[in-house]
């Protein structure tokens, strides 16, 4: 239960086109991310799935029925709101069953379904305080019981961690998943935090300017971005990117520097292309090449160079201690076979 | 959500002011305080003084003397002859239908303006603040003939639905503004729990907006009790005369009774009064009208 079908789905306020032609298949039992920056259509998406907004073209699908004019009540979803959106009048129960109140589960019945989801989720002491009596992560649980007691085929969260400091975030994190691995229903998740999708995603949808920029596991995309802005986006620190020029065998940077590629690529020859490489993707090696020293940031496990390299500032980690210091010069070899390259007209990974 | 629970910390203005300066500036504001108070108090003190004392008492030592005799006949006299106990009556009936039906109407006009966003709703709001700021005495004329021909006048209901459509003016604009700030996601998360509008209406908007709707009733109650001018007019036999229509109605033919006057003043100030001290803790919480965090 709880497949997710969208379809060629456009969302546009006024004249405004927020949402183009966005196409996504979620399995039962998967656990999705939508991330992307800030303002590029995500909440818009999920409150579409949700039924808080009108879809302006194209259809979503759950369970194989579109839902397009379905409420939210009649399409077995449950939602967890940035800001909690928590009844501030109403007990944690009662906040709690609500739902099931309102569906006309009998009080028996429904006491004993909040008491569960409050046990599972450590609000069991809490059940008669009101929201203002609680701290945030309490609230958070509060939201989330709220979407687990009514079993449903779907939830859908809005950036639920946002208003978290940064121990408790970490910690929700895997209390989320956690669950999710207990029910197995199918989530979409919406977050801008990369790292909270990458720990927590089946699959990635990430998501730029209206647009799917690609779909995929976390490693996938770590691995193959299929253009500059999953590169850019996915990952920590962000991956280097040199402009420069390709030729058959090598990639030669702005300022004349040759970095030799790990496979002949007669093909797109003379063109103007992006490097990317990776932090972790450089070997300390005299004979390589030269880099300047920026700053050195050891972290004990590893050490963050920040260097000049190719007339670019790149930034590199390695596993050696690095006793450099800023100025002198380092000898770095770029690993050619975890190379990626984009055309840097379109953006595509070449 | 704010956390209302947490005592503020003490400010640090308090312990900077050294002490002597501040005991000085605390009996100018406690002075201030006392003539301000005795100015409003003047008029009470005044009716009350003069509506106890005998008529020959009032004649010999004046208004501001402190009375030198004791009587309640002045009150009694005046009570019975306006019959004060079913004017009182009236103005309950009155003042309690308009507060209810006021605030059901503001309440309801507010939701489909302020949360359902109808359209036209700006348009509406702009029409009802009309409704407030004509002047009631250039309404008086028609809502005669429209009482008249409605077959209203003369009955309690005619000032009720008159009142609860004016003021709920007031109130539905009041409230729109308050449910136009109401937080979007909480009606969304009702909406996702299957509550429909009347339900949320019923489950979330009222039970959250209690305070503002419970001033907002005070208030309603309040200004319908000292309304004069259009009970004068709609409401001419006795039985169904307010305490203001009666005070005021009464009071010309007493100005060579002046401690009768006073009693009458302090027969009409009181209920207001009595309500002050009743609903005083609702205007006083109340004031932070909105506050749905
Ligand atoms: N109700 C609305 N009316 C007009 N524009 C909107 C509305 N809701 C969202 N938008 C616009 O749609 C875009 C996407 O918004 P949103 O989905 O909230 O982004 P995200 O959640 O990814 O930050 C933004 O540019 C935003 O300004
Ligand atoms: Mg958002």
């Amino acid at each position: 239960m709880g497949a997710v079908s969208i379809n060629s789905v456009r969302k546009s306020f006024g004249h405004v086109d927020v949402l183009h032609n966005i196409s996504v298949d979620i399995a039962e039992g998967e656990f999705v991310v939508l991330v992307g920056p800030s303002g590029c259509g995500k909440s818009t998406l999920l409150r579409m799935i949700a039924g808080l907004e009108d879809i302006s073209a194209g259809d979503i699908s759950i369970d194989g029925r579109i839902v397009n004019a379905l409420e939210p009540k009649d399409r077995d979803i449950a939602m967890v709101f940035q800001s909690y959106a928590l009844y501030p009048h109403m007990t944690v129960a009662d906040n709690m069953g609500f739902s099931l109140k309102l569906a006309g589960v009998p009080k028996a019945d429904r006491r004993k379904r909040v008491e569960e989801a409050a046990a599972i989720l450590g609000l069991t002491d809490y059940l008669d305080r009101l929201p203002r009596q609680l701290s945030g992560g309490q609230r958070q649980r509060v939201a989330m019981g709220r979407a687990i007691v009514r079993k449903p085929a779907v939830f859908l969260f809005d950036e639920p961690l946002s208003n978290l400091d940064a121990k408790l975030r970490v910690h929700m994190r895997s209390e989320i998943k956690q669950n999710h691995q207990r029910f197995r229903t199918t989530t979409v998740y919406v977050t801008h935090d990369q790292i909270e999708a990458m720990t927590m995603a089946d699959r990635i949808v990430v998501m730029n300017a209206g647009r799917v920029e690609q779909i995929g596991s976390p490693l996938e995309l770590y691995d193959r971005p299929a253009n500059l802005f999953v590169a850019g986006f996915i990952g920590s620190p962000a991956m280097n990117m040199l402009s420069g020029r390709l030729e058959a065998d090598a990639f030669v940077a702005a300022d004349g520097t040759r970095i030799a590629l790990a496979e002949h690529r007669a093909a797109g020859a003379g063109r103007a292309v992006t490097l990317g490489i990776r932090a972790e993707h450089f070997a300390l090696d005299g004979e390589g090449l030269a880099a300047e020293v920026l700053t050195v940031e050891p972290t004990g496990s590893e050490t963050q160079v920040l260097m000049r390299l190719a007339g670019q500032d790149v930034v590199a980690s390695f596993r050696e201690r690095v006793t450099a210091l800023p100025g002198q010069t380092l000898g770095v070899r770029p690993m050619a076979e975890a190379f990626h390259l984009f055309d840097s007209e379109t953006g595509v990974r070449i | 959500m704010t956390d209302t629970s947490v005592p503020a910390a003490p400010g640090p203005t308090d312990r900077n002011i050294p002490r002597g300066k501040r005991g000085a500036l605390r009996w100018w504001v406690l002075a201030f305080l006392f003539a301000f108070l005795a100015f409003m108090l003047a008029p009470i003190f005044l009716a009350l003084n003069n509506a106890i004392k005998t008529a020959t008492d009032y004649a010999t030592n004046g208004p501001l003397a402190l009375p030198q005799s004791f009587t309640v006949e002045g009150l009694l006299g005046f009570w019975s002859y306006v019959d004060f106990t079913s004017k009182i009556w009236n103005s309950l009936l009155l003042s309690a239908a308009v507060a209810l039906f006021g605030v059901i109407l503001s309440l309801l006009n507010a939701y489909a303006i302020g949360v359902g966003r109808i359209r036209g709703g700006r348009a509406t709001l702009v029409i009802l603040l009309l409704g407030i700021m004509i002047p009631q005495e250039s309404l008086v004329y028609p809502l005669y003939y429209l009482a008249k021909s409605s077959g209203l006048y003369d009955s309690l209901w005619a000032p009720i639905i008159i009142f609860t459509v004016l003021q709920s003016a007031f109130g539905t604009y009041l409230l729109s503004a308050v449910m136009t700030t109401f937080p979007h996601e909480i009606l969304e998360a009702a909406r996702v729990d299957g509550a429909n509008r009347w339900q949320i209406l019923w489950y979330v908007v009222t039970p959250i907006l209690r305070p503002t709707l419970a001033v907002l009733a005070t208030f309603f109650f309040i200004w319908t009790w000292n309304e004069f001018l259009i009970p004068l007019v709609l409401l001419v036999s006795n039985a169904n005369q307010t305490v203001s229509v009666a005070m005021g109605a009464l009071s010309g033919q007493y100005v060579s009774q002046p401690t009768i006057t006073a009693a009458a003043a302090l027969l009409g100030i009181t209920p207001t009064i009595i309500f002050f001290l009743i609903f005083q803790r609702t205007l006083t919480k109340g004031v932070v009208v909105g506050a749905v965090k």
